[in-house]
């Protein structure tokens, strides 16, 4: 199963020109506003002309949106405010159980806007499935929510996504959200893709400062439980890390390259996480260095990567602390 | 200064109050329902109920596809067919009358046989109730976001489905104001209709005509039928009030005419 789509598309300042196949996998397009996303998505849909779309060989340029068959969320949801929930939802197809499996059945005869943002989102998506969607277009899912709601929500849509296994098109400018859906993440600066690859390879190997910038944060998955005060999580190759933050289950710690520092051994403070691993990456940003080390990517100045004389396949300790770890919840 | 500025709006309030005021204070409850009952105030009220109602459905017939088009397609000369349809709410009476007969007379444009019947009383109350409804159409229309109606074309609705359960009921509240406005301006319509279809009782005087014909007859009819016509007015602004919180913006104001 594969979507295919070949754009061209005439913006104001620049034209938006992107080739991108997507598999059974979640593609997250993300990048600066006004860098053609939305108007990508869109195309896609084929509510503005200009993009060669086709999926598994059946050819949807020419047709109109009505018969692609697409479930589309948009950024502010766009839900019909003369409708209530369940009518939102039956006007696209049967509800069928969306109502129970989104967990909106409670609000079937309430109005959008007496629903939270949270609950919009879910009826927006529960709304876009009862067309029986063979493509799924997400524009800023999150966007919309605030912060809480935002990490309960990812987590949720994630889950979601991974179970209906469509092609999916999720537009963000939050790194975090592109890491946490997507299995891949594709950058978008003034109409191109600058760069394409995991959220991984994005922190470890950005293409250009805007992505170095776009791509703030490591993100190291694994399992927390609670330990007192603290939160240890462990990761996937065994490696147990603590934060300060309160969380339990799936989570991805969240850690900026610039709070880690890199040296020859662990650090003697026991309040400091650290990884031990060879350095699998040394890519220049500007005038720093990206050093990836295991799962962790540092950035440090030239001079302090000069000085250190890393290169790939040292051994070396990337360290950093315990207080500035960020959980989110998966 | 605020005790000028009082006195003034007394003043103002007054004048404006003081002629419906003064219709329903000449005349009696009764004697208004007697006088109702003559046979002149009965045919103007068969007359006007009668072309005013096919005038309204041709107006919302035609008006709702002509006010979507123009609030959803921008085309080249879009500013010049806004002016065309706003042109009669500035045309005065007398002007409208003589070009609906340039036009519809039988030696007119098109040279019909339809001035002076029936007929023309219905196309004079359209042409000047219609640019309100439109108006007031195009507007309501175009207040409908259209991330919605893309929305409801992504979730498989074709153009007439989105039209019907998506602009339309998202424009109802609009629509009804501008089709009382236009309701109520065509029941007023008098000097088109006069030249265009005369003044002939049972056929072509409608309720405004019939006030004109009696004043110097039976000055109680005619306050009969006036006291009947500013009750009516009064309650669609009373309706209109109630169901849309104000008085809405008159078609003039909003809508872009880029």
């Amino acid at each position: 199963m594969a979507l295919r789509v070949d754009a061209c598309v005439p913006l104001r300042e620049f034209d938006l020109r992107v080739a991108v196949a997507v598999g059974a996998e979640t593609f997250a397009l993300a990048g600066p506003s006004g860098a053609g996303k939305s108007t990508l998505l869109r195309a896609v849909a084929g509510l503005v002309p200009g993009a060669r779309v086709d999926l598994d060989g059946e050819d949807w340029t020419a047709l109109p949106p009505e018969r692609r068959s697409i479930g589309f969320v948009f950024q502010d949801y766009a839900l019909f405010p003369h409708l209530t929930v369940r009518r939102n939802v039956e006007f696209a197809g049967p509800a069928g159980d969306l109502l129970e499996r989104l967990r909106i059945a409670n609000l079937a005869d309430a109005r959008p806007r007496e629903l939270s943002g949270g609950e919009r989102q879910r009826v927006a998506l529960a709304r876009a499935l009862a067309r029986r969607p063979r493509v799924l277009l997400l524009d800023e899912p999150l966007a919309a929510l605030d912060p809480h709601t935002r990490d309960a929500v990812r987590g949720e849509l994630r889950a979601t996504l991974r179970e209906l296994g469509l092609p999916t098109i999720v537009v963000t400018h939050d790194y975090l959200d592109a890491a946490a859906l997507a299995d891949r993440v594709g950058v978008l600066v003034r109409g191109e893709l600058v760069q394409e690859g995991s959220a991984e390879a994005l922190i470890a190997a950005p293409s250009s400062p805007f992505v170095a910038e776009f791509a703030g944060a490591c993100l190291l998955r694994g399992r927390a439980r609670r330990d007192g005060d603290l939160t240890r999580v462990t990761l996937a190759d065994g490696t147990e890390i603590t934060s300060t933050d309160a969380a339990t289950g799936d989570v991805a710690a969240v850690v900026y390259p610039w709070e880690v520092t890199l040296g020859p051994d662990r650090p003697a403070d026991s309040a400091q996480n650290f990884v031990r691993g060879r350095v699998t990456a040394v890519v220049p940003v500007a005038n720093r260095v990206r050093v990836t080390v295991g799962a962790v990517t540092a950035e440090v100045t030239a001079a302090s990567a000069a000085r250190l004389g890393l290169r790939e396949g040292d051994e070396a300790v990337a360290t950093w602390k315990a207080a500035g770890t960020r959980l989110v919840p998966l | 200064m605020r005790a000028a500025f009082a006195v003034c709006a007394a003043v103002a309030v007054a004048f404006l109050a003081l002629p419906v005021v003064a219709i329903f204070t000449r005349i009696s409850p009764s004697t208004l329902v007697a006088q109702l009952g003559e046979p002149a105030a009965r045919d103007a009220l068969v007359v006007s109920l009668k072309t005013n109602a096919i005038a309204q459905a041709l107006v919302l017939a035609l008006g709702t596809p002509t006010a979507h088009l123009l609030a959803t397609r921008r085309f080249r000369g879009r500013s010049l067919v806004l002016t065309l349809v706003e042109l009669p709410l500035v045309l005065p009476p007398a002007v409208a009358g003589v070009g609906l007969l340039a036009a519809f007379g039988r030696i007119g444009l098109l040279s019909t046989s339809v001035a002076f019947t029936q007929t023309a009383v219905v196309l004079a109350v359209a042409f000047v109730a219609a640019p309100f409804y439109i108006r007031t159409g195009v507007a309501a229309f175009e207040a409908v976001d259209a991330t919605i109606v893309d929305a409801a074309r992504t979730l498989g609705a074709g153009p007439w489905r989105v039209f019907a359960r998506v602009a339309l009921p998202l424009a109802a509240g609009g629509l009804g104001a501008g089709a009382v406005l236009a309701f109520a301006r065509g029941l007023g319509e008098f000097g088109a209709t006069i030249m265009f279809a005369g003044s002939l009782q049972g056929v072509t005087q409608t309720l405004p005509l019939a006030i004109y014909a009696q004043f110097g007859r039976d000055f109680e009819v005619a306050l009969a039928l006036g006291a009947l016509l500013a009750a009516f007015s009064f309650a669609l602004l009373l309706a209109v009030k109630w169901r849309f919180g104000s008085t809405p913006a008159f078609p003039f104001a909003s809508s872009t005419s880029a």
